[in-house]
This record gives structure tokens, C-alpha cells and sequence, in this order.
């Protein structure tokens, strides 16, 4: 048979039969290389008290930048998991963990690991804006003199970077004095990443950063995305389909606190492995 | 959570390629058949099929494209739809392959007949038709269609029309009056053989939606 339907002749000599078999172009993703890996889940089992098991087995592997999405419906544990990543569920009394999580090969759960200061390499930007009840620069210089020592030039100067960084200088240079609550919505939720920016994190994880937000601040952010995954590796927690699919590399796909599947984005949304992973994203249940 | 709407819509785009495979497949068998028979009262019939041909091919070309748009359908359901894409320019070109011959019927030389029972074209146009039932069924029951009964009939087609060819060509050595009728045999032949590609197409898609994996047939 021809393999085009073009005018070429397709025809097979006679005497000249082909076996019957054909070729099968197989569709699997090619495993991450180790050094392509910046955040590495290892049997990760996470407990809310003793009895509420949250996270089965997970084991997952987030390239570095590269936005990774994790999907599923609600209560699965795609922001337990989220949280998981910069220890934040520690502020939460009996909570629990075995397994392992490496950041750049560093257990996030070592003894020797500060959880604070494990936040200033890993950055996060909620569901709803919570910028702080203070002046535009001041939210974003905040984190900053916390963490590092600079003169008023210096932190002017970061300031300025990590709103540039975050699309909003251009929006606000003229009134950095300004109450930050003052700015609308989408501004807020870009000032929250400025401010996460500013400390020059290695990751950051973004809890359904665009579920408060209009058609065009999303826009802006997932535009700030696919920018930011440049210097940080970005991982983001997603209700809507259609962002994983524009803005993620890879996804991964929770239900029931256990990660059913994980790949590639195209591959998850064009041809998933697991019948669950199809019956999700096709909205077959959820 | 199901979405009804939708499945409705998948469903409707799903019975238009059914039909139109039926009547593409129609006009095959019978432009094939108003040849065999010289009929040129059949040869209208088939011929006037083409309009509603070219209807179904845009009518799905609107729905699928205006589900994707509405809908953005993923996995299985994005891979039925692109697929549904690729069958209809497929089934279209069957069914005007089929128009093609009808309208070789009609401008049938009067008085002209046939130089002996093209049998290889039937027996051609019979594989054709198996293979596509073949395909038809596996779009029907959302399978991967069974490539290996596909590739022999495929082959078979493939070497009747090489059969066809050399008859004729012993036809047109015999007499000159033989040259009309052959070229309308050999062009008929090989009509049929780019059928068969069609459908081996086909198949390839159907193997992608329901499996995921691309299948390059031999």
C-alpha cells in the first residue's frame, strides 16, 4: 500500500506480496534523564493525623524549568502534595510524612533543612492575592530585608527587577507608594509573584494561582508563566484542563491522594495511558 | 459528572461519517456496476449522489471543527474527532472515485461493448468493499481494525490490478478497437487500487483513536 494519498502508485509487483505486519510507532514518552530532574517525590506517604492518609506511594519527578501541572478532581491531595514541596503542611498540627523529597539532590525533609529558609528557594503564590496591607514596594521588599542585607540602592534596585520579572513595573513605577490592595486583582496576584521573585527562588509552586482571576489577567499570568519557567521550575496546581494543557510540560494526575499517571502534557492529553486519566480529563467524572 | 451535550454532539458526528461511509461506499459499488451493465439510467443515479456527497464531507468539516472550538475535546474523544477529520477526505474520495466511473458510464461510446466480462474489476471492487466493511466495523464498535485480513486484501487488490493491466494491454494489441474500453479498465484498476489505499489509510487512523499508538501499515 502506499503510505501517501498523492497520485504515487501504490501498487505492489505481482509475485511480490508483502508479509502481513505492520509497523507500530509507539507513542511511550521517554523517561526524564537524571539530570534534567530538579524535584525528585519519592514514596511519599502524607498523614493529616493519625488515621487521615492523604498521599499513597507517590513518586514523581518535576524537570527543572519546566511548568509541571497536577491535575485531578477535588479532595484528591494535588495541594496536599503542592504543600508538601516547601513544608508547609508542617503549620498544620498532626500532620505527618514518610518518603522522600530531593530538591536539587537535598532531602526538603533532612534534619539539617531549615523549613523557613527552605521557603526563600522555593516560592508560593495562593489560589486568592494576599499581598500584604502595605505600600506596592514594600510588599515586594518585605521578603528581601528578611533574607539579605542591602542598601537602599541595592533593594531599589531588586524591587524594581522583580516587578519588571512579574510584568507589573510598567503598571505601577508611578505609585510603588500606593496601598498594594488598591491594585486590581490580576496586579495583585502578579505583585504576589514579584514578591516570591524577589528572593530569587529555584521553584515556585502556584496553587490555582488564576482561579480568582478574569480571562485577560489569566492571560498575563500564564503568559508570566511560560516566561519565569526560564530561571525557576514552576509547579502548579489546576482545576482547568485547558491551562495544564497550554501552559504545562508535563502533568501528573491525582485521584484519591495517588498519582495515577504522570508524562508529558501533549502525550496526557492526547492519548493518557490510564482509563482514569481519560475519564477525568474528557469530563466523564470529576 | 458526564457531558451530555457533548457526547450528544460526538455522537451525531459519529452516525454522519457512518452515513457518509454508506453512501460513499454506494456510489463505489454502483458507479462500478452501472459500467459492468453499460446502464447509463444507473450511471445518473450514482452521479447525482455527489452533491450529497460533498454536503456530508462540509456538514462534519463544520460539526467537528466547531466542537473542537466549543469543546476542546481531549484524549480518546480529540483523537475520534481528528480522526473523523482525515475519514471524511478519505470516504470522499471513494465516493468520487465511484462518480468518476459513473460518469465513464455515461460518455460510454454508443454501440461500444465490452471487449470480454471485466471479471478482475468486480472481483477488485469486492475486496475493496470487504476491506472497507472491515474498517467500518471497527469505526462502529471504536476498535483498532484487524490489520493483517486488511494487508492481504490490500495485496490482493493490488495484484488484480496488475492482472487488469496486462489483460488490457493484450486487448489492445489484439485490436484497435479494443483501446477505448481497455484505457477504461486500466483507469477503472487503478481507481480501485487508490480505494484500497483509502481505506488502508483509514485504518491507520482508526488504530490511532483507539489505541493511541500510530500504525503504519506495510
Amino acid at each position: 500500500m502506499s503510505t501517501t494519498t498523492g497520485s504515487s502508485d501504490g501498487a505492489t509487483a505481482p509475485g511480490a506480496r508483502r508479509p502481513p505486519t505492520a509497523a507500530i510507532h509507539s507513542t511511550e514518552p521517554l523517561p526524564l534523564q537524571p539530570e534534567e530532574v530538579a524535584i525528585h517525590i519519592q514514596d511519599l506517604q502524607f498523614y493529616y493525623d493519625q488515621d487521615a492518609q492523604a498521599l499513597w506511594d507517590i513518586d514523581l519527578e518535576c524537570p527543572r524549568h519546566r511548568i509541571t501541572a497536577l491535575i485531578g478532581p477535588s479532595g484528591c491531595g494535588k495541594s496536599t502534595l503542592l504543600r508538601c514541596l516547601n513544608r508547609m503542611n508542617e503549620l498544620i498540627d498532626g500532620t505527618r510524612y514518610e518518603g522522600h523529597i530531593f530538591l536539587e539532590g537535598t532531602d526538603l525533609y533532612g534534619t539539617e533543612v531549615d523549613p523557613v529558609a527552605l521557603r526563600r528557594h522555593v516560592g508560593m503564590v495562593f489560589q486568592k492575592p494576599n499581598p500584604f496591607p502595605k505600600s506596592v514596594y514594600e510588599n515586594v521588599a518585605y521578603g528581601l530585608r528578611l533574607h539579605q542585607k542591602l542598601t537602599k540602592k541595592e533593594l531599589d534596585e531588586r524591587v524594581q527587577w522583580a516587578l519588571e520579572k512579574a510584568h507589573l513595573w510598567d503598571e505601577v513605577k508611578d505609585r510603588l507608594d500606593d496601598a498594594a490592595t488598591g491594585l486590581s486583582g490580576g496586579q495583585q496576584q502578579r505583585l504576589c509573584i514579584a514578591r516570591a521573585l524577589a528572593v530569587e527562588p529555584k521553584v515556585l509552586l502556584m496553587d490555582e494561582p488564576c482561579s480568582a482571576l478574569d480571562p485577560v489577567a489569566t492571560q498575563k499570568i500564564e503568559d508570566l508563566m511560560l516566561e519565569l519557567k526560564k530561571d525557576v521550575t514552576i509547579v502548579i496546581v489546576t482545576h482547568s484542563m485547558s491551562q495544564a494543557a497550554r501552559v504545562s510540560d508535563r502533568t501528573a494526575f491525582l485521584y484519591k491522594g495517588k498519582l495515577i499517571e504522570a508524562g508529558p502534557t501533549r502525550q496526557i492529553f492526547e492519548a493518557p495511558r490510564e482509563d482514569l486519566t481519560e475519564q477525568y480529563i474528557t469530563g466523564r467524572f470529576g | 459528572m458526564v457531558r451530555e451535550g457533548f457526547q450528544i454532539e460526538v455522537e451525531t458526528i459519529d452516525a454522519q461519517v457512518g452515513e457518509m461511509a454508506t453512501l460513499a461506499r454506494g456510489m463505489l459499488r454502483d458507479g462500478l456496476q452501472s459500467l459492468l451493465d453499460l446502464d447509463r439510467e444507473a450511471a445518473n443515479v450514482v452521479v447525482s449522489r455527489a452533491d450529497e456527497l460533498a454536503q456530508l464531507d462540509e456538514d462534519i468539516e463544520t460539526n467537528v471543527l466547531s466542537l473542537l472550538a466549543l469543546q476542546a475535546p481531549v484524549a480518546g474523544d480529540l483523537r475520534r474527532m481528528g480522526a473523523a477529520l482525515k475519514l471524511i477526505t478519505y470516504l470522499n474520495r471513494i465516493g468520487r472515485y465511484g462518480y468518476d466511473i459513473a460518469r465513464m458510464t455515461q460518455g460510454w461510446t454508443e454501440g461500444l461493448d465490452h471487449v470480454a466480462r471485466p471479471v478482475y474489476l468486480k472481483e477488485m471492487a469486492s475486496k475493496v468493499e470487504a476491506m472497507l466493511d472491515l474498517v467500518l466495523a471497527a469505526f462502529r464498535d471504536h476498535a483498532a481494525p484487524d490489520a493483517s485480513p486488511l494487508v492481504e486484501l490490500e495485496d490482493d487488490v493490488d495484484a488484480l490490478r496488475y492482472s487488469v493491466w496486462r489483460e488490457c494491454l493484450t486487448y489492445m494489441a489484439q485490436d484497435t478497437r479494443h483501446i477505448e474500453p481497455s484505457a477504461h479498465y486500466m483507469m477503472v484498476a487503478r481507481y480501485l487500487e487508490r480505494c484500497g489505499d483509502n481505506v488502508c489509510k483509514m485504518a491507520e487512523k482508526l488504530h490511532y483513536v483507539a489505541t493511541g499508538e500510530r500504525l503504519l501499515l506495510p
